[in-house]
């Protein structure tokens, strides 16, 4: 995502850190806002996709972080094919 | 106005547009965003309009609340909510509204059994309200008629549904699972094959 925002969105570091302090948020969280508002204008399938996908992804990310609950395979499984399905649909929209 | 005022007050709109749609919601705590389930899936995923319709409070939301998230979903999502904080349309999961509005029902669940029978080959859906009808005496169930025509192209068979509750619990079924009617897990009260 970073790769999209500094190289195909021509945002620099600069503006990028001014926007994670505005935005009260870390670098993920950041680069996954900015994404999103560019892309909700760009093309709203491709967002549909985009905004259903990446909060399950934060949610599985946290519990894998910061809690001891396993994770079930079938999670994780679907953790796998959402993070391919976003990178597939950021490369057909950002190329 | 908090991002959770602005969510319900527009969700509160939504619902009145789309009354087929059951809408709940929730905070997620470890996703750090609102989240709200739309059912049945294939309102998710076929409605035009309806999807227009929420990217467009999603836009706005972006607006106003740069530094929250808002996401809708299906319950096909892991993010599925089990124990909503507001619901909207609920009564699509117990059909209690309906039978509580009869001035309404006959309009609105033709269009219920016209979206779901549809996918089931079956066309030309009417209900008719049957003759000495009540609602506190409902000894004769509302009927849906359709046309099957998915065994026999050259000749059609007339069903008929006589059971609202059936068709209700059918429908319900269908909505959470995508599966066809006629799994073997279904109870077989609730089968849908009816005879002519």
């Amino acid at each position: 995502m970073l790769f999209i925002l500094f190289e195909k969105m021509h945002m620099t570091q600069k503006d990028f850190d001014e926007k994670k302090g505005q935005l009260h948020t870390g670098t993920h969280g950041c680069a996954i806002k900015l994404i999103g508002y560019d892309l909700i204008k760009k093309n709203r399938d491709a967002y549909k996709t985009f905004q259903k996908h990446i909060p399950a992804l934060k949610k599985l990310r946290e519990e894998a972080d910061y809690s001891i609950k396993p994770i079930p395979q079938d999670e994780s499984q679907m953790a796998l094919n959402a993070s391919d399905m976003i990178k597939r649909l950021l490369e057909q929209n950002y190329r | 106005m908090l991002a959770k005022e602005f969510i319900l007050e527009k969700l509160q709109k939504l619902s009145a547009n789309f009354p087929m749609v059951e809408m709940k919601y929730e905070y997620n705590h470890p996703a750090q965003t609102h989240i709200v389930e739309l059912t049945p899936e294939s309102a998710y995923y076929e409605n035009r309009d309806l999807e227009n319709a929420w990217i467009d409070i999603v836009q706005e939301f972006m607006e106003r609340f740069p530094t929250e998230d808002l996401s809708f979903i299906s319950s096909d999502s892991i993010l599925r909510i089990e124990q909503p904080e507001y619901s909207f349309n609920t009564h699509l999961a117990t059909g209690s509204y309906l039978l509580s509005q009869p001035d309404q029902w006959q309009e609105y669940w033709t269009a219920a059994a016209e979206s779901f029978i549809a996918k089931l080959d079956f066309h030309n859906i009417k209900v008719n309200l049957p003759l000495g009808w009540h609602e506190y005496f409902p000894l004769e169930q509302p009927r849906v008629w359709g046309t099957l025509d998915s065994f026999d192209y050259h000749y059609p068979t007339y069903i008929g549904h006589h059971n609202l509750a059936n068709l209700l619990a059918t429908w319900q079924y269908w909505a959470n699972t995508k599966n066809t009617f006629l799994d073997s897990t279904i109870p077989s009260n609730v089968q849908y094959a009816m005879a002519a």
